[in-house]
């Protein structure tokens, strides 16, 4: 691995030959990447990165501004797992009929599921979210006018959805921790990809068209969805 | 050449038609609610006027609402307004009902586009 450092910024350098222009990466951990093609002097390099320099500040200061990612949750009595934009705490018991379930304000879990606590939410959360999602898609498809063919709920890394061939929908199990009109964006929002694959002005016309107020719901995604990821 | 032509017509804007509708502000929704019945039904000359004077009514309510100031931020006011034109799709069955919904929102995109006809006194 190499390196370039100019000042108090770091780049891991990498080179590709299938790479025809420079690039610059600010990752999501803060680590700086310069992608080049092979036959670009250090020289060159240097000037690229010094010149992007106030553009880097500017990426690295607004993930400083961000809320820090919440700690880690702990399986134990009084912990508070969200579910559609509320935060309901978690209470051990030592019989139940199911590893998990939401009763009476509370997430009651079995205490033997604790050990492997985030494997039984995520299946609770999964099973949860494939009914809801479903019946919002169906809300919103025919405004949208498209006729989506499949909803799958599943992991997706640090997308909240997807669109696939064939009319099929993929959304994160995390959307489900989300407030209900933030949920919403990211059903509209995938519904629209069926109709235009990508982000032109088209796209959020048609957006637009289904849900007036999406840009202050999209911000809110933006800025303080990563603060709902269990 | 062509294209000039073209551009001309563009800027002298929708010409009125026989239907006596203003072409500024009815006659756009008019055209909307036409193209949305022929696709499923053919429009016979009674149903023309049936629905010209349907637009007018349309035209005239959606006009009461976004003439509020600051109408087009109160996403509240814009989904009360988006229902009252739903319903009376429906009720006049001007539309089938499963794509009244699409309709509504159609109607409400022309009338934020054209805002400033809409309000001129």
């Amino acid at each position: 691995m190499t390196w370039l450092v100019l000042g108090d910024l770091q780049f891991e350098v990498r080179r590709s030959d299938r790479r025809r222009t420079l690039g610059l990466t600010v990752e999501r951990n803060g680590s700086l990447v310069l992608s080049a093609p092979p036959e670009i002097a250090d020289a060159r390099l240097e000037r690229f990165a010094r010149q992007k320099r106030f553009w880097i500040y500017e990426k690295l200061a607004a993930k400083e501004a961000l809320p820090p990612a919440l700690p880690i949750r702990k399986f134990v009595t009084g912990e508070g797992f969200p579910y559609l934009g509320r935060s309901y705490r978690l209470h051990l018991v030592a019989d139940l009929d199911v590893p998990v379930k939401l009763e009476a304000g509370r997430f009651k879990m079995r205490r033997d599921e604790a050990a492997q606590g985030r494997a039984t939410m995520v299946r609770w959360y999964t099973a949860h979210a494939q009914p809801w999602l479903a019946a919002r898609v169906a809300r919103y498809a025919d405004r949208v006018r498209v006729e989506p063919r499949l909803v799958t709920v599943q992991e997706l890394g640090f997308r909240w959805g997807s669109c696939g061939k064939g009319g099929r929908l993929y959304f994160h199990w995390q959307s489900i921790l989300l407030p209900p009109r933030i949920v919403d964006y990211i059903v509209v929002h995938e519904l629209v990809h069926l109709r235009e694959p990508h982000h032109t002005p088209e796209f959020w016309r048609t957006v637009e068209r289904a849900m007036s107020d999406w840009e202050p719901r999209r911000r809110w995604l933006a800025e303080r969805g990563h603060a709902f990821m269990v | 050449m062509a294209l000039s032509a073209f551009v001309g017509e563009v800027q002298r804007g929708r010409k009125a038609d026989d239907t006596g509708l203003d072409p500024q502000t009815q006659a756009p929704f008019f055209a909307i609610l036409k193209e949305e019945r022929q696709k499923h039904q053919p429009l016979a000359a009674s149903d023309t006027k049936w629905l010209v004077g349907l637009t007018v009514q349309l035209v005239a309510a959606i006009r009461a609402e976004v003439g509020v100031v600051g109408f087009w931020k109160n996403a509240h006011a814009q989904e009360v307004l988006r229902g009252a034109v739903f319903t009376f799709l429906d009720d006049h069955e001007i539309v089938p009902f499963d794509s009244a919904d699409a309709v509504a929102d159609r109607m409400l995109e022309l009338a934020k586009a054209n805002h400033a006809k809409l309000v001129k006194p």
